[in-house]
């Protein structure tokens, strides 16, 4: 596995058709979020950043199908977890409702964290291979009317 | 004949609160007349809730034209906010329960006698503004023998065992964890809550998520036998966050923290007997001077300048 990722870096840094790129987008508060890759297979982990995010507000985190200008990013996760926790998805709050409490990610300082999401081709009845899937960032269900702290960043799945 | 005046009165009152200024809260609500002495529950529907802050309802003894009144029940006092741990949100059906006497500080109040009444008024976020003070005269029937109020329980809390209350805010830094503890004068139960979710608390632990603005935390007394149940507020100021590095051994070779305590790029530079190469610092015998900086975030934390000064043996 190691070797593979080497091999994989090594390709980057020689440039040799680079599968995958690394991307970073700027949210409305100036938060930013940055994928390891924007190609993956399905069933491969996608490494997500996020730094300068509002540390009050939990976020959901996981790959979307994306959906209309303006509207809740739905359906989310992968077909492997339907609850919505575990490698597919994730909750990240610093200050989660009392019980939620051991379910949430904490914001490390400066509004950062790092998570390894899981992305799979079918999100429920949806196949990313043929509608667009991204990984999403969006306001917890605190604030699930809130769409200013969506984000998407565009995933081509093979 | 008597019950026609006193639906009468009724309607009267509940469209037209006496007492009502240039708030901006309308206050519909009643019965406010003829009150059960216990167990009396007025129904409340505000409107034109300014957003600005929240509001409490309590009930008072009215003090004179232009002050707030100092004498209030604090065991049926509500908070209406849209933030978390209010009694209840500004737009929701609201049930106040005053009381026919209650026990303030020292003095009994017998509302039979002394006028009482629903004050409104703006909540701790807007502590210094008055605009929204409104007072609305409440009526009683005399108590029945033998009931009397409970004195409320006296609360003292500390944050980092420092005394906090309304009239003294603690401050905090952005991260800066602090313990809070409280002590009930009854012995009663304790729970504790954070008001703001500029603050996180897990247990007792508070962790400021802000470098400016406020948080609060509110400890509530569940009452005992001998003392009503009460909640109080400690409101914290938030400042700035520290950065910092670990220390720097004055050794030969030493590997440098790559980022601060909140995770921010630190860049060196190194003078004197020695340099820095791949963030290891070399240092020969002498006197070896390094210069740290790292950015800071803006309502989070300052920027770091550390100057740190070697002496290589």
């Amino acid at each position: 596995m190691k070797k593979l990722v080497l091999l994989v870096s090594a390709m980057l840094v020689f440039g040799v058709n680079p599968p995958a790129q690394a991307a970073t987008i700027t949210g409305s508060q100036g938060q930013a979020l940055s994928v390891s890759k924007t190609t993956a297979k399905s069933g491969s982990m996608i490494t997500v950043t996020g730094k300068r995010f509002d540390e009050t507000v939990g976020i959901y985190l996981a790959l979307c199908v994306v959906p209309k200008k303006g509207q809740l990013p739905t359906p989310c996760g992968g077909g492997v977890n339907k609850a919505g926790l575990g490698e597919a998805s994730f909750w990240i709050s610093s200050n989660p409702p009392p019980y939620a409490i051991g379910l949430t990610q904490e914001f490390l300082p400066a509004g950062r964290f790092t998570q390894k999401v899981q992305v799979s081709k079918k999100i429920g009845k949806f196949d990313c291979t043929k509608v667009k899937c991204a990984i999403t960032v969006r306001a917890d269900h605190l604030r699930g009317a809130d769409r200013s702290y969506d984000m998407f960043i565009p995933i081509k799945i093979k | 004949m008597k019950k026609i005046v006193l639906v009468i009165a009724l309607v009267a009152s509940v469209l037209a609160p006496s007492g009502a200024q240039a708030a901006e809260t309308k206050f519909v609500g009643g019965p406010l007349t003829n009150l059960e002495s216990q167990g009396a529950t007025i129904n409340i529907q505000l409107s034109g809730v300014p957003t600005k802050a929240g509001l409490y309802i309590q009930q008072c003894v009215e003090s004179a034209a232009g002050t707030r009144p100092a004498v209030c029940n604090k065991a049926v006092e509500l908070w209406i906010s849209t933030m978390r741990g209010a009694s209840f949100a500004p737009t929701a059906a609201i049930a106040f329960k005053p009381t026919g006497s209650f026990v303030s500080g020292t003095t009994t109040v017998d509302c039979t006698v002394t006028k009482c009444g629903v004050f409104l008024r703006f909540d701790h976020t807007a502590a210094g503004d008055f605009s929204e003070d409104q007072f609305i005269p409440l009526t009683f029937k005399a108590a029945t023998t033998g009931t009397v109020a409970l004195p409320v329980d006296e609360v003292t809390a500390t944050i980092n065992g420092v005394a906090v209350s309304t009239r003294a805010p603690a401050s905090l830094g952005y991260r800066q964890v602090a313990t809070v503890a409280a002590v009930s004068k009854a012995g009663a139960a304790l729970s504790f809550a954070t008001l703001s979710p500029n603050c996180a608390l897990n247990g007792r632990e508070i962790t400021p998520l802000k470098g400016s603005g406020e948080c609060a935390i509110s400890v509530t007394s569940a009452g005992s036998a001998t003392a009503a149940a009460v909640t109080v507020i400690l409101p914290i100021r938030l400042t700035l966050g520290v950065q910092s590095i670990p220390a720097i051994a004055a050794k030969k070779s030493v590997k440098l923290a790559g980022v601060t305590n909140f995770g921010e790029k630190v860049s060196y530079k190194a003078s004197g007997s020695c340099s820095i190469k791949k963030s290891v610092l070399k240092a020969k015998k002498g006197k070896c001077t390094v210069d740290a900086s790292a950015k800071g975030q803006d309502g989070l934390f300052g920027a770091l300048e550390k100057k740190v000064e070697l002496r290589i043996k």
